[in-house]
């Protein structure tokens, strides 16, 4: 992969994607009326840009990760997508950011998606506090042409879709434990004619409260959330606890720990866009999913715990996820570690849209509410394509189930 | 699996054209051809039906058809009436049916040869859903006006009746498939072709 296409010119129809990219795969670079508009001036840097520094393994330096950017729809430079190997200089930044949208066949039309862009005008667009996430859990997932079920198990309808999503999923701290607000970018284009492009801080589950992913019964209070005013949101925060960890690794029945069995984290969100009178524009409810956490909820200390810990107990050591550590002793964020949350994977779900009259382009703020056609202080730019599916139940599958995002330095936090 | 279930009933309605018309000829040599009184026919089929559009599923499914149909004669070897029908199709916990009913012409070209050609015009409604839905679930659903086209051959077993076998094409375009009883695709197409044996009376 070419380091060029990653610099931080400003990225508009024609930014660095369209000359890298587009011109050499169609001899065009047309300015289109969907999502990116025109290009934005240059205004400054996101809050986002510019927090990562190199620690422990890491060989990056602060200045060669900044490089990797992208002008959002604001004029804001913000941090996006990078490899885990800096191509030029071999260097490792010790986290990833899944797959690479360069892939996408979304990615001419959406270009490079800004990490941080809802978090950056939450406040503006009226909420009365700040959220802003880490650099290093914004995911990237995506799939072209995946076969869509629009209802009778595939026998009457059959649609195609491609997605690219962008959840910040961060599984290395206690932040999701409490926090409920993160920010998602999720685009879909289907051959249907449904498609939408939203961004947006969506509160995921209740507040405050984790949901303990072996036992969904089971609802824990873990604290005040940041903010504190965070809304409840729908879906829930599916998070590994210590009963978890007790059932499938250190007293499991059959005497056999399975460590993805107690460490799955399932993060169901369930978002709308909606305009100033409440009407939904466009709704989903994708599952975001980890297999390999460095984290999960320890209930009687109601504090974090490391997985890796679990891997030098005795019967345990050696065994299912900690094989490959045979009696070595590591540390949580060490690379040699098997728990740092690079396999993951997204059930795409319902995607429903009802924008048949509507503008393509709307504003809301950063919670995707109070949708306008014309911009506003704080205003998000969203996409929505002039379709109502209602009564087509396009439901996505699930995509990324085989793959791994370990790479040379990974390591937690990731 | 589909075209595993669609062979087999192709088959099975092979067999009953191979032996149920040369019996029946062995039995009765050609005749004169009626041209006046009422008539009456039930048939079964192996029958392939699909919808067309943009979102549709490209498969055609197989399934089992029947068709009954009543009528008079309009002059000689002509035979004219109503009829109608029902075809299904069932994929694990998914059902699919056509149901048809319309006007239908049958002409024997040649006076006193089994041969003749079929047309018509109707209705068809399609209509598919969970085979257990939920009490809200109104499922998929077309209806559209349909055109028939199609060939048969008789085998007269006596004066009164006839065995036979034809194959048919209904053909529908123009309506609106639902979901739910919301529109989801217009200009869509259905087609559905029928390989059957019938009974007649007279």
């Amino acid at each position: 992969m070419s380091r060029s296409f990653v610099r931080n010119e400003p990225v508009g129809a024609c930014g660095r994607w369209g000359a890298v990219l587009i011109v050499v795969a169609t001899g065009a670079c047309a300015e289109d009326d969907g999502f990116r508009g025109e290009v934005p001036e240059y205004v400054g840097d996101a809050v986002a840009f510019g927090i990562w520094s190199p620690s422990s393994t890491d060989t990056c330096t602060s200045a060669i990760h900044d490089q990797y950017s992208t002008i959002g729809p604001d004029g804001y430079r913000y941090p996006t997508w990078h490899p885990a190997v800096d191509p030029a200089t071999g260097c490792t930044f010790g986290h990833e950011h899944g797959r690479d949208p360069a892939g996408s066949e979304l990615l001419y039309e959406v270009g490079p998606i800004p990490f941080g862009y809802a978090n950056q005008h939450l406040q503006a667009g009226g909420f009365g506090a700040p959220r802003n996430e880490d650099h290093v859990g914004h995911k990237v997932e995506w799939e072209n042409d995946i076969q869509m079920d629009g209802g009778g198990g595939g026998n009457v309808v059959s649609i195609e879709c491609d997605v690219l999503v962008k959840l910040h999923q961060g599984t290395h701290s206690p932040d999701a434990f409490t926090n409920n607000m993160h920010e998602v970018a999720y685009h879909i284009r289907c051959s249907d004619g449904t498609g939408f492009s939203a961004t947006v801080l969506t509160p995921i589950g209740a507040a405050g409260e984790l949901v303990v992913e072996c036992d969904r019964d089971v609802h824990i209070d873990a604290g005040t959330a940041n903010p504190p005013i965070s809304p409840d949101g729908g879906g829930r925060r599916g998070i590994p606890a210590s009963t978890c960890v007790e059932e499938s690794v250190l007293n499991p029945e059959d005497g056999r720990a399975r460590f993805d069995n107690a460490l799955h984290e399932s993060w169901e969100i369930s978002v709308s866009l909606r305009t100033e009178g409440g009407h939904r524009l466009v709704s989903f409810d994708p599952y975001f999913q980890v297999r390999d956490p460095s984290r999960y909820f320890d209930i009687a200390t109601g504090a974090l715990a490391r997985p890796i810990d679990l891997c030098y107990v005795p019967g345990i050591q050696g065994e299912d996820r900690c094989e490959a550590l045979g009696s070595d002793s590591v540390g949580w964020n060490d690379p040699r570690s098997p728990f740092k949350g690079v396999r993951r994977f997204v059930d795409i779900n319902g995607n429903r849209i009802a924008n048949s009259n509507g503008p393509t382009i709307w504003y809301t703020d950063a919670l995707g509410h109070h949708g306008r056609p014309e911009p506003f202080p704080g205003g998000i730019r969203q996409w929505v394509a002039k379709r109502d599916n209602e009564g087509l139940d396009l439901h996505g599958p699930t995509i990324g189930r085989n793959r791994s995002y370990d790479a040379p330095g990974v390591r937690a936090p990731n | 699996m589909r075209s595993c279930r669609l062979g087999l009933l192709a088959a099975c309605v092979a067999v009953g054209i191979s032996v149920l018309p040369w019996s029946a000829r062995a039995q009765s040599p050609e005749r004169a051809p009626r041209s006046s009184g009422f008539w009456w026919s039930v048939s079964a089929a192996a029958a392939g039906a699909r919808l067309t559009c943009d979102i549709c599923e490209r498969t055609r499914d197989g399934g089992p058809a029947v068709e009954a149909a009543i009528g008079g004669y309009a002059g000689a070897g002509v035979r004219v009436g109503v009829e109608g029908g029902g075809w299904t199709f069932k994929d694990e916990d998914f059902r699919e049916k056509i149901y048809t009913a319309g006007v239908v012409a049958e002409v024997h070209p040649r006076p006193g040869s089994g041969f003749h050609f079929i047309g018509g015009l109707g209705w068809s409604g399609y209509r598919a859903n969970d085979i257990d839905p939920d009490p809200e679930d109104t499922g998929f659903s077309y209806d559209a006006i349909r055109l028939r086209v199609g060939l048969g051959w008789d085998f007269p077993m006596n004066a009164s009746w006839t065995v036979g076998n034809r194959v048919t094409v209904d053909a529908s375009s123009l309506g609106t498939l639902h979901d739910e009883g919301a529109p989801i695709a217009n200009s869509v197409g259905l087609s559905v072709v029928r390989f059957a044996v019938y009974l007649r009376y007279r």
